[in-house]
């Protein structure tokens, strides 16, 4: 338990970040960006149904300052390092992630894990009308739900393709029945 | 070995496939389960007549799952969808196979480590114990060509691989 002591990684948001940093995506990448990093955690509490960290509804939907302020904390302790504009986990940043995880439920680990795998790998376009349309109340203050929803019936097949959410959620957020939004789709990848 | 199905898998193999006689036969030595929910979702479906969903009960055990609540944050709180309630009762029940096709679905029940096939699994295990003959085979691949049904190109891929492949 050494390092979780000596860097406080008991802390909620700092455990957050370390073990979301430690997990692969669809892709197989394990680096995450800013906005990927606020998503995929605030999905986690969402599926988690709860507030343990500070998020407010901003431009770009629910973002939070606590999770920022840790992530630079982590970067100063040299247990997360910034590659370009991703965050990936250092040497010591990975031996933390393996001493966190038997601080964690199974069950948290699993929200956590298909958190990052719903994602990670979308676009910001994707990620961001996800979480919008997952979380409506963080269309609010939104500078970009407008204009992502004008373009629903663009994104919301992609994300039915993808498999990140089910024909009778598309055919909601689309707006039509279950078999309408089907048969709209074709024959496609 | 048993099997609860989702509803696109159920319609696949039934409607698009026309497979009601050999699935009939399958069900003798295999179970063939689907949830209430899932038949319930058939029944709404486009031109289901009366002798249709007697066929359906004919070939499939409508059963009613304990709800798995572990799932319902996965599903965004909704019990709705048919494969939640397919999942719920493989998590139950580990020896049956959950038959999806849906990419999302399958994501889940990966998730959860539970066994999992689609329609084209199916086919190919009718195809393994010779339930379906090589005619057989070739009409699946046409009916489901014309079909407007939805089908990712890749299974669409998988079904030609087997349709095309000799009996052994």
């Amino acid at each position: 338990m050494t390092l979780i002591i000596d860097y406080g990684l008991d802390s909620p948001a700092r455990a957050l970040l370390i073990l979301a940093l430690s997990m692969n995506d669809r892709t197989k990448k394990k680096e995450m960006d800013i906005v990927h990093i606020h998503k995929t955690i605030k999905y986690f509490e969402h599926l988690e149904q709860k507030e343990t960290i500070d998020f407010s509804n901003f431009k770009l939907g629910g973002v939070s300052y606590e999770l920022h302020e840790n992530l630079e904390t982590l970067q100063e302790c040299d247990l997360v390092d910034k590659v370009g504009n991703k965050y990936v986990l250092t040497k010591k940043g990975e031996k933390a992630a393996k001493e966190l995880l038997g601080t964690h439920s199974e069950e948290e680990i699993r929200k956590l894990k298909f958190a990052k795998l719903q994602i990670n790998d979308l676009t910001q376009k994707e990620t961001l009308f996800f979480m919008y349309m997952l979380i409506p109340e963080t269309q609010k203050y939104s500078t970009e739900f407008a204009e992502l929803y004008k373009q629903r019936n663009v994104l919301v097949p992609k994300l039915f393709l993808k498999g990140r959410i089910n024909s009778t959620t598309a055919a909601k957020w689309s707006g039509v029945d279950e078999k309408t939004f089907l048969d709209s789709l074709q024959t496609s990848d | 070995m048993d099997y609860i199905f989702d509803t696109s898998s159920a319609i696949v193999l039934l409607e698009k496939c026309v497979l009601r006689n050999q699935l009939l036969k399958f069900s003798k030595a295999n179970k063939l389960y689907v949830p209430t929910r899932v038949l319930e979702e058939y029944v709404r479906g486009e031109n289901v007549n009366p002798s249709d969903i007697a066929d359906f009960k004919k070939v499939f055990s409508v059963i009613n799952p304990t709800l798995e609540e572990v799932l319902l944050p996965y599903f965004n709180f909704d019990e709705s969808s048919g494969e939640i309630w397919v999942i719920s009762h493989a998590l139950r029940n580990p020896g049956c196979g959950c038959v999806i096709d849906e990419e999302f679905g399958r994501n889940i029940a990966t998730l959860f480590e539970t066994k999992l096939t689609g329609a084209i699994g199916i086919i190919m295990e009718l195809k393994r114990q010779k339930i379906l003959s090589d005619d057989d085979l070739r009409q699946i691949r046409v009916k489901v060509r014309k079909s407007r049904f939805y089908l990712s190109k890749k299974l669409l891929r998988e079904l030609d691989k087997i349709c095309s492949s000799p009996q052994t």
